[in-house]
């Protein structure tokens, strides 16, 4: 997983360069590349406050790039690939102990399907450039309430979830 | 996993808003992968709860003896209809290190399917308890995890390593009714000859010393010493700064095991033995006989462990009222404070019989290399300032045992430092 981790990082920092390149920055290009080293060399340090920091950081120099504006899409791609060596780095203590064999056909799974969900945000990123909806007051009536119902939807699901992670009340004998 | 997706979420949302705030889109559009990896995540994981495994865990045997090699078994039943992939580690306690196997299974489980994750640990001495198992179970598409505990509680006793000693004489100064192996300082049937009386009706005349008679005139008979058993209390002294540190052990370990090997040793030849491990708090084992009772001494000195209160620093606090009068101490420690001779002497003087087992770690051999080094010469002076001080013990009535760690305690109990033995007349 920690191979996993580093693709994905290495992906996110070379998506960073590219974007300052673009924008004739190499200094940027630079701080991203750096980004990248620092995200693989601190691989021996377990703990998940690192990870976050790591996925902090990409997301602040993409903000950054985004900000100056570089290629959208190059900025979405580096968050997207940064998230997914986040999540790697977090699963990989998890299944340390595993058998070689099985972890190592985890983790080219979990590549596999990983690259698919980076590849998401991408797409829509991208189809969000190209497409241009006009809108009306009524479908825009109309998309603004599938998107509170989808919101709704959500935090139902995050309920459900975050309520289930805890531990249950202490029977009450009164 | 809700908590774990909270910090992308938060990101995310700090993202959408400076977009908005500084009115740009690219911004806006690096907030989009955030989003939209802790929406898909969240929604896949409502479905994973569902595929939990039934698990039970299987120990051979739940008392061990330290460096016991144990096979633990953990068995997985699949209960999910969608076969997700599951990672189950198990969690071992920390002072059991892993010989064989592995303590984790990653991989699908169908339904009412069963697997085993066998693995070998070492055991070290201690109470210990395996802690609750860890699931994580993917979603059918593996876009989300979601993790479990399962209780699942065991715990583990692990003795004291016991080594089977040779005879140990010890005196004490009153004994109980019943036939024993201890010495009772009192004529009647025995084995050693104890004295010589005058003949009264009703003696054995077997008994009857027949060379004294031709010198006196007088029928004399021939005593022997009674043999007792005899209330025995084994103290461990569990004060963290009487031990020292010997490599990755101490030298309370081998006091803890030296504590067991007696305490076995004593009950073993029928007498009432108990326990008080003195430094971390009071732990007493009443005393008693018989098997339960080693196992009772066992399971405290499992639990034992060194101390730094205050309330113990001394020995002067030893709950003496705890002990029955007139008996046996055998106190296991390496002392080394010159006022602990005085607070030995004053339980002699309370009628106690004191015998010292003192672990020490002081190599006897000097180096072959430099015979005069500075550490050679510390070694010397050190066992040198110790001698004395077991002289001094041995002065006020106290029977020691010098037991380097290196070597048995065997091999050391059979160069026992005798007091000088007071008899008492009863």
């Amino acid at each position: 997983m920690n191979a996993v981790s580093a693709f994905f990082f290495a992906l996110s920092a070379a998506a960073l360069a590219g974007g300052a390149v673009s924008l004739a920055l190499p200094e940027l290009a630079a701080v991203g590349l750096a980004v990248g080293t620092l995200s693989v060399a601190t691989f021996p340090l377990r703990r998940p406050a690192v990870s976050h920091l790591l996925l902090l950081i990409h997301g602040l120099v993409a903000a950054s790039l985004a900000m100056l504006h570089a290629p959208a899409l190059l900025c979405a791609a580096s968050a997207a690939a940064a998230l997914v060596g986040w999540d790697a780095r977090l699963i990989a203590p998890r299944i340390a102990s595993a058998v070689p064999r099985d972890r190592r056909r985890f983790a080219v799974q979990y590549a596999g399907r990983s690259l698919v969900l980076a590849g998401l945000p991408v797409l829509l990123v991208a189809a969000a450039a190209l497409l241009h909806l006009p809108l009306t007051f009524g479908s825009g009536l109309g998309l603004s309430i599938a998107v509170l119902l989808l919101g709704i939807a959500f935090l139902r699901a995050f309920r459900s979830t975050y309520v289930s992670d805890a531990s249950p009340p202490p029977d009450d004998p009164l | 996993m809700a908590r774990r997706l909270l910090f992308p979420l938060g990101l995310g949302f700090a993202l959408a808003a400076a977009g908005l705030i500084l009115l740009n889109g690219s911004i806006l559009a690096v907030s989009i992968p955030f989003f939209l990896f802790a929406s898909v995540r969240l929604l896949a994981a409502a479905r994973c709860g569902e595929a939990l495994p039934r698990i039970e865990r299987t120990v051979p045997r739940l008392r061990l003896v330290e460096g016991d090699e144990v096979e633990v078994e953990l068995s997985l039943h699949g209960s999910g209809a969608l076969a997700p992939l599951l990672c189950v580690a198990d969690d071992p306690p920390p002072g059991f290190p892993l010989i064989a196997g592995g303590p984790q299974f990653l991989g699908r489980l169908p339904r009412r399917e069963r697997t085993c994750i066998l693995y070998t640990v070492s055991a070290r001495r201690g109470l210990h308890r395996f802690g609750d198992v860890r699931v994580s179970i993917w979603s059918p598409w593996s876009l989300a995890m979601r993790e479990e505990r399962v209780a699942l509680e065991t715990e583990l006793k692990v003795h004291p390593h016991i080594e089977k000693l040779d005879p140990i004489v010890i005196r004490p100064r009153q004994t109980r009714a019943f036939a024993g192996a201890v010495k009772a300082n009192q004529g009647g049937q025995g084995l050693d000859f104890y004295g010589c009386r005058a003949y009264t009706p009703g003696d054995d005349v077997r008994r009857i010393n027949w060379r004294a008679f031709a010198k006196q005139g007088s029928l004399v008979i021939n005593e022997y010493e009674l043999e007792r058993i005899a209330d025995v209390n084994v103290i461990l002294d569990a004060r963290a700064k009487v031990h020292t540190q010997l490599g990755g052990e101490t030298t309370f370990d081998h006091a803890v095991r030296a504590a067991a090997s007696l305490a076995a040793h004593f009950l073993d030849q029928g007498n009432n033995v108990g326990l008080l491990v003195y430094g971390d708090y009071v732990h007493w084992a009443f005393p008693g006989t018989g098997r339960l009772q080693k196992e009772r001494i066992l399971d405290h000195l499992a639990a034992a462990r060194l101390g730094d209160k205050a309330v113990f620093e001394e020995l002067r606090f030893l709950p003496t009222r705890l002990f029955p009068a007139r008996s046996q101490l055998v106190l296991v420690s390496p002392l080394g404070d010159v006022g602990d001779i005085e607070i030995v002497a004053t339980l002699i003087d309370r009628g106690y019989s004191v015998l010292l087992v003192c672990p020490h770690s002081l190599a006897s051999r000097t180096s072959r290399r430099d015979p005069a080094s500075a550490i050679d010469l510390a070694r010397r002076l050190l066992t040198l300032k110790r001698t004395l001080f077991l002289a001094s013990l041995a002065a006020v009535g106290t029977s020691v045992i010098d037991w380097p760690v290196d070597e048995p305690l065997r091999a050391a109990c059979q160069r026992i430092h005798h007091a000088r033995v007071r008899r008492y007349r009863v």
